[in-house]
């Protein structure tokens, strides 16, 4: 049996309108005025109406008005049909963690049994469903009466090498209950990493969550970490057991092992080890670690051996000659270039657009010194190329006017404007934790002894984050998105005319990390974890190549690796702390229920028969 | 043809007068006095009820009848003849069916007619007739026989000072059942809007005309039936069926009229065609049309 629900009840007010051609229709019946007449009869043989049937037809128009209405109030009320049987019976949904800290020896053979037995444990009257869940979660079975499919669709999931998120899981099992009454049944092993910050499903109240818990393995041992180093490659190797254990790592290159080591790793700690072996520039690395008893997604971490692409810098001056037209800049970037890790080209403002506009071959940054020689087609340009993914940093220093920055076409948007200032202040970043002055590290206090004379105006707006504020208040540096792109003002000079910058150690990496956080996105990524991907979800460890033709390492979240459990009154209060915001995703159930079903289209196209018919009636009658 | 009054001195016809004098018959007598008040150029005029003419003696007359007088004077015999001999039985049938409770001028049709009714009575006595009296719907109410006795006017006064009205109306039954009983030839006079079956009722008054009466028809109808002057839309409710009708008046006004003149032309026509007498009399106008017509019937039947 169905019910019928609204999605938006507060519209049924409306069907209060309906009062309105009821009065209409009564007020309408008094004016009629009546006479007691002798040739009545001489009435009805005009081809009149008589007075019954005139009756019959002013109840249907008021039928036919009152039904118009009635049907106008309960579409935008957006009514749906819910399963009454269901709400009653209820739905037990059986949600089973197939993250790969549920794949140690036995462990997940463990948690399908768990999930049968709550699958039989369910009340006669529940339809029961399965839902799949790590980093994503699938429904294995829609709600069904019969339990055969539940437990045969058990047998059929395995555990994978995703993450834990429980959000994730309780919100599709939630989804899959919807406006029925129901409860989930979650077979876990109470990870603590599966709480993170991320995720935005939770739980309605009403939906009472039982953990089912399924052991977790004595010890896990995970290299975490890989990284290449001019001495060799470094393994990171976390313990996640009770006691210290050995690790026997192995360092394979393209397949073939390369390097043994081994390292005692103190019970809950990670430990670094170093393989004096010098890597080839290109290949495929891999540190594996032999662990029988924990999970085995996280017992191999993988390295794409590649050397490191320079960023491409065009730094715009009027001229295009760098070196002379922005000597310490110039300098600053050619220690990068030399290393091979920038790769700066001068570009001549007025040849921007012409530069920007070749096939192929932009640049990952722009790095605008000066306004001067930048027509608009310049500024269109910079616009189109910082839109589509490019980095761009604007110098508002003296050769940047604040009337041509305002022009540029929404990259100009935080522009300086006028109002130059005389005074010594001093620069102090926002928070340490944005990438530019997280790269920095404790260095990042050496900023403030920077004397800045001169500074432009910059407004932030409420589509701008300022990162960095000068000591007088204005703003230093400000960051703004634009599509998929990114723009970074700053708000003095950075070729030693309204500051002393130049001078100071700190100019030189301000400046490079600057750029390799405007570049950082358009450098190909050479790791994806499980569960990323730019396209498709990345399913499986190790080496793959994806669809641009770039190949990637592919490693297991390396939060996954720490076996730390939760109690279970620890995860029910954390379950709690998740059912805050579930209105929202019972709105969301509901709203895609009523838009499935649509019933508000079928109940204006009836009002619409309803007003024709009416018109028809009405004009007939006259 | 619908005819009223004309003349200031016929004042004292106008209905709206006379329903404000008090007793019946004080109105009756009003409305002959002022009705013969103004007959002094009236062909009528010298029409005596004292005496008619002379003639000469014939072999079995009564012998008291001899005008001496004129015997000595011109030594012939000669008989007087006098009024008596020419008085006839004259019947009121006064409808009292519910749509005679109609009026829109202060009066209704069954006020107009009993007026009407009493006019005549009054005016019949005064010529020595014998006057007779029936109120009926759709049955006899009232009966009264024909008769010339003096204290008779009274009792038809009184029965059409009393008459209520009553139902539906069923003209053709009472013009049949006078038709049955007329033993005598007389003038019967019908008051009546004729709002029936015009079949039956024509049916009934030939009925009548067979038997050897003549017969007059007042057809009395409101002025509201003759011009349907309504404008709002109106539920019309019947006086005598109680049904009712939702009418736009602006709309349907042309058809009504049509149908109602249609109505009392079939009766003008197909009533002269049988002799009787049709008058159609709207109800606003006086009495005076209604007694002259009676008069002129009364005169043909000498």
């Amino acid at each position: 049996m169905f019910g019928v629900s609204f999605l938006v009840p507060a519209f049924l007010v409306g069907l209060a309108a309906a009062a309105i051609p009821i009065v209409l229709h009564l007020l309408k019946r008094e004016t009629a005025v009546r006479r007691a007449f002798a040739a009545v009869f001489l009435i009805k043989r005009t081809p009149v109406e008589q007075a019954a049937r005139r009756r019959l037809r002013e109840w249907i128009l008021l039928a036919l008005r009152v039904t118009a209405l009635v049907l106008l109030a309960l579409a935008f009320a957006r009514p749906y049909l819910v399963d009454t049987t269901a709400q009653f019976g209820g739905v037990t949904v059986v949600a089973l963690d197939r993250s790969f800290s549920m794949s140690s020896a036995g462990q997940f053979a463990r948690a399908r049994e768990l999930a049968r037995e709550a699958v039989n444990a369910a009340p006669a009257g529940d339809a029961v469903a399965v839902v799949a869940f790590d980093e994503t979660a699938t429904v294995v079975v829609q709600p069904s009466a019969g339990r055969p499919a539940a437990l045969t669709a058990i047998e059929g999931v395995s555990a994978g090498a995703g993450a834990t998120r429980y959000r994730v899981g309780l919100s599709r099992a939630a989804e899959v209950i919807g406006t029925r009454a129901g409860r989930i049944v979650i077979v876990t092993d109470l990870q603590r990493s599966g709480w993170g910050a991320e995720g935005q499903g939770v739980v309605p109240d009403r939906i009472p969550v039982t953990a089912v818990t399924v052991g977790s393995p004595a010890g896990n041992l995970a290299v975490t970490a890989v990284s290449g180093g001019p001495s060799g490659p470094r393994a990171t190797i976390l313990n996640g057991g009770d006691g210290s254990r050995l690790a026997q790592l192995t360092l394979l290159v393209d397949g073939v092992e390369v390097d043994r080591a081994s390292v005692t790793v103190p019970a809950g700690v990670s430990a670094e080890v170093d393989f004096p072996v010098v890597l080839p520039r290109r290949g495929e690395a891999s540190v594996v670690v032999e662990d029988d008893a924990g999970y085995p997604a996280d017992n191999a971490r993988y390295l794409l051996l590649a050397p490191p692409e320079p960023l491409e810098v065009a730094v715009v001056t009027a001229a295009g000659d760098a070196a002379a037209e922005a000597f310490f800049l110039h300098q600053a970037l050619q220690v990068a270039d030399a290393q091979g890790r920038l790769a700066i080209e001068p570009v001549a403002a007025s040849r921007l657009a012409a530069r920007l506009a070749e096939p192929g071959a932009a640049p990952a940054v722009v790095l605008v010194l000066t306004s001067r020689g930048l027509d608009r087609r310049g500024v269109a340009a910079l616009d189109e190329f910082a839109r589509a993914g490019g980095g761009v940093l604007l110098v508002a220093g003296p050769d940047l006017e604040p009337i041509m920055l305002g022009g540029l076409g929404g990259v100009g948007q935080p522009a300086p404007a006028a109002g130059d200032a005389a005074a010594d202040r001093q620069l102090v970043p926002a928070g340490g934790r944005h990438p530019i002055f997280q790269a920095l590290g404790e260095r990042v206090g050496n900023l403030a002894q920077v004397r800045y004379a001169r500074t432009r105006a910059i407004e932030p707006t409420d589509e701008t984050r300022v990162l960095a504020w000068f000591s007088d208040g204005a703003a230093a540096l400000v960051e703004q998105d634009l599509d998929s792109g990114r723009l970074l003002v700053f708000g003095s000079d950075l070729d030693d005319a309204w500051n002393d910058f130049p001078r100071h150690p700190m100019f030189v990496p301000f400046v490079h990390e600057m750029l390799r956080y405007l570049g950082g996105d358009r450098r190909a990524r050479r790791e994806l974890l499980v569960g990323d991907g730019p396209a498709a979800r990345v399913e499986e460890t190790g080496f793959m190549t994806l669809a641009d033709g770039v190949s990637v390492a592919v490693n297991v979240n390396r939060a996954e690796s720490d076996p730390t459990r939760m109690s279970v009154a620890q995860f029910d209060a954390a379950v709690a702390q998740a059912r805050g915001a579930m209105a929202v995703s019972t709105s969301d159930a509901e709203g895609e229920q009523e838009r499935d079903q649509g019933y508000w289209r079928y109940g204006l196209g009836l009002m619409a028969l309803a007003f024709a018919a009416e018109s028809l009636l009405g004009s007939r009658m006259g | 043809m619908v005819v009223g009054a004309t003349g200031g001195e016929l004042r004292f016809l106008d209905p709206a007068v006379i329903a404000r004098i008090g007793s019946i018959e004080l109105k009756a007598r009003t409305i002959v006095e002022g009705f013969l008040a103004g007959l002094h150029r009236s062909p009528f005029k010298g029409f005596s009820v004292e005496f008619a003419e002379y003639r000469q003696y014939l072999l079995g007359d009564d012998l008291s009848t001899i005008d001496w007088k004129v015997y000595a004077r011109s030594d012939r015999h000669y008989v007087k003849k006098f009024e008596e001999e020419t008085n006839v039985d004259c019947h009121v049938l006064l409808d009292v069916s519910g749509s005679m409770g109609y009026g829109s001028t202060g009066g209704t049709k069954a006020e107009y007619a009993s007026y009407l009714a009493a006019a005549l009575a009054y005016l019949m006595n005064r010529q020595r007739d014998a006057v007779g009296f029936m109120a009926f719907d759709d049955d006899i109410v009232t009966h009264l026989a024909a008769s010339a006795r003096p204290g008779h006017l009274r009792s038809v006064l009184l029965e059409l000072d009393q008459v209520k009205l009553g139902s539906r109306s069923n003209v053709a039954k009472p013009l049949h059942q006078l038709a049955d009983a007329l033993v005598k030839r007389g003038i019967v006079v019908l008051l009546s809007d004729l709002l029936d079956e015009p079949e039956q009722v024509i049916r009934g008054l030939r009925h009548l005309r067979f038997r050897g009466a003549d017969v007059v028809v007042f057809q009395l109808l409101d002025h509201d039936e003759l011009t349907f002057p309504f404008e709002r839309v109106t539920r019309f409710r019947d006086l005598e069926t109680a049904d009712e009708v939702l009418a736009a008046p602006l709309e349907i006004r042309d058809h009504y009229l049509r149908e109602i003149n249609t109505l009392v032309s079939r009766y003008e026509r197909e009533l002269r065609l049988v002799g009787v007498d049709y008058h159609l009399v709207d109800t606003s106008k006086p009495l005076d049309f209604a007694l002259m017509s009676y008069l002129s019937t009364r005169s043909r039947h000498q």
